[in-house]
């Protein structure tokens, strides 16, 4: 009786226990995900904090001397069609709806680190109004054009939680979302975008030393740790950045911004988001990094 | 430094680029070869992939050498094709422009259509002679009569035919400017601004003023600076429609339609 009883009273402390992890295991699955590090999901906390994420990702004036060509309202293009395919085999920069009133926003509800909803807000913002510089410099609305993309730059540093830039660095001077400034010989003027550093300059004017807001800048453009990163983060050293240790091909560049906003949506931590980066890329060694994010 | 130590320093530096595999130099060459210096050492044979990488950003001179390379290779027609719609799909177009391989352009006109991107229509644009206008021209119409192409694909092809200048039928514009897509509706506002200017086709104007009360603000915008180059009576009309536009910022540029500003 007494082996019965202890029997009985074996099976149902198995069974409880049993029931208590899978309750345990279902109750974890649905209410938070599941991250690497503490580090990381503190990362996530702060971005996803509120009901609402935004994100800005602005395209640079991107010339392409010696032709002729404009390339970033192509590449506008193309990031904004990965945006919008459905998410099949893949998460993140996918599945997103267009505001019928906006032609430049976008969203989409992931699942936040705490298992609940938020809704992604996104605005995707291209410089140049056609494909020909020289039309571009006679056309009446580059001129607006570029001062929309420079000025929701601006205030994107200080009011949305992610910014990205995917444009030329201009020697230092950038980013740029004007047609350059050229030389007598009709080149880019390195020299004056050296000396002045418009772009940084209007970065280091916009950022706070403590960033309330935004968690995450990424420069995808030339030579941006070398260029930019330092500066950035003695302005703002809590704030996390993604740079380019080399220059960077064009294709590369967009790959590169595709990933980082698809490991930020789908809340990657750090091995596979600089993981994601170094896959972006066709050349070896020249993968974006992210610096102060996690 | 005398000429020839000049010549000799400038040498280097390209031997360096062309060792480096640098590409798109979107920065001064100086400041490229002190990012990159590193790298020599690990540097390989180059592939025509790195010779095209040095298209862009590069000084003529980088550039010219790069294109004397890549012409050397009795394969390259092959690797090019093979590239197509790889990962080194945007550098095989790029090479296939700098060197202008019209051989290419059948190829080029197969693959287009299976590019989400459009580049290959870039491509096929940079080789284009005049005698080939009326052919691109017809083909190009048809493509975006089909409308099976990506928004970017296009857009590209939208953007063709406004550069080259050519009468379009209106109610094909039409048709473009009230498309679902608005980078394509804003694409017909700059290929109407095209035909009204280029060509003097007043009646798409109509296209303009009916793109002032389009669903979004920016091809709005678009549309009013547009206008607002235009002598034409409908300007005032748009100037009313925009002062009671519903978004601040189109608001904000109603001036610039003032008949007399």
């Amino acid at each position: 009786m007494k082996r019965r009883l202890s029997f009985i009273a074996g099976a149902a402390a198995i069974c409880g226990a049993a029931l208590a992890l899978v309750i345990a295991v279902f109750s974890g699955r649905s209410s938070s995900f599941r991250f690497e590090s503490r580090e990381c999901k503190r990362t996530y906390e702060q971005l996803y904090q509120k009901p609402l994420a935004e994100f800005l990702v602005v395209f640079g004036y991107k010339d392409a001397r010696p032709e002729r060509f404009v390339g970033d309202r192509y590449e506008r293009l193309v990031f904004i069609q990965r945006l919008l395919a459905p998410c099949v085999e893949r998460s993140g920069a996918c599945g997103f709806s267009r505001d019928p009133a906006d032609a430049d926003a976008f969203t989409k509800v992931i699942t936040g680190p705490d298992g609940k909803p938020r809704q992604v807000r996104m605005r995707v913002i291209g410089a140049s109004v056609g494909p020909d510089d020289q039309e571009n410099r006679r056309d009446p609305f580059q001129k607006w054009k570029s001062h929309y993309a420079s000025e929701n730059f601006v205030a994107g540093l200080r009011s949305v939680e992610v910014v990205f830039y995917n444009g030329h660095s201009r020697a230092g001077g950038g980013p740029d979302f004007d047609p350059p400034l050229l030389t007598k010989g009709n080149e880019v003027d390195f020299v004056w975008y050296r000396k002045r550093e418009p772009g940084l300059n209007r970065i280091l004017g916009a950022l706070e030393p403590q960033v309330e807001t935004t968690r995450l800048l990424g420069l995808f453009s030339c030579a941006s740790s070398k260029l930019f990163l330092q500066k950035v983060q003695e302005r703002s050293p809590r704030l996390g950045v993604i740079t380019s240790p080399q220059l960077i091909y064009f294709a590369d560049a967009l790959e590169s911004s595709l990933s980082a906003l698809s490991s930020i949506l789908s809340m990657q931590c750090r091995s596979k988001f600089e993981e994601g980066l170094k896959k972006a890329e066709t050349q070896p060694a020249a993968e974006a990094r992210v610096s102060g994010f996690f | 430094m005398s000429k020839e130590k000049s010549k000799s320093f400038k040498t280097k530096v390209a031997v360096l680029h062309s060792l480096l595999g640098t590409h798109r130099l979107l920065v001064p060459r100086t400041l490229a070869v002190s990012i990159g210096v590193f790298s020599v050492a690990f540097a390989g044979p180059a592939q025509w992939t790195d010779h095209a990488r040095r298209f862009t950003g590069e000084s003529q001179n980088i550039r010219s050498q790069a294109i004397s390379e890549l012409r050397k290779d009795p394969q390259l027609r092959e690797k090019l094709k093979r590239a197509l719609g790889t990962k080194d799909h945007f550098l095989a177009l790029d090479v296939i422009s700098a060197l202008r391989m019209r051989e290419m352009l059948p190829t080029l006109m197969q693959a287009a259509g299976k590019d989400p991107s459009g580049y290959v229509y870039h491509a096929i644009n940079s080789l284009l002679t005049p005698a080939d206008h009326a052919m691109i021209v017809r083909v190009y119409l048809q493509r975006l009569e089909k409308g099976s192409e990506s928004a970017a694909s296009r857009v590209a092809l939208i953007d063709s035919l406004a550069r080259l200048r050519v009468k379009l039928d209106f109610d094909f514009i039409e048709r473009l400017a009230s498309d679902h897509d608005p980078d394509i509706r804003s694409a017909a506002v700059s290929l109407a601004r095209s035909q009204v200017r280029k060509l003097g086709r007043k009646q798409c104007v109509r296209i303009l003023m009916n793109a002032v009360q389009d669903a979004v603000f920016q091809v709005r915008l678009q549309a009013i600076y547009a206008l607002s180059e235009l002598r034409v009576p409908d300007r005032a009309a748009a100037y009313e429609a925009c002062r009671r536009d519903l978004h601040p910022e189109v608001r904000l540029h109603c001036e610039i339609l003032r008949t007399d500003s």
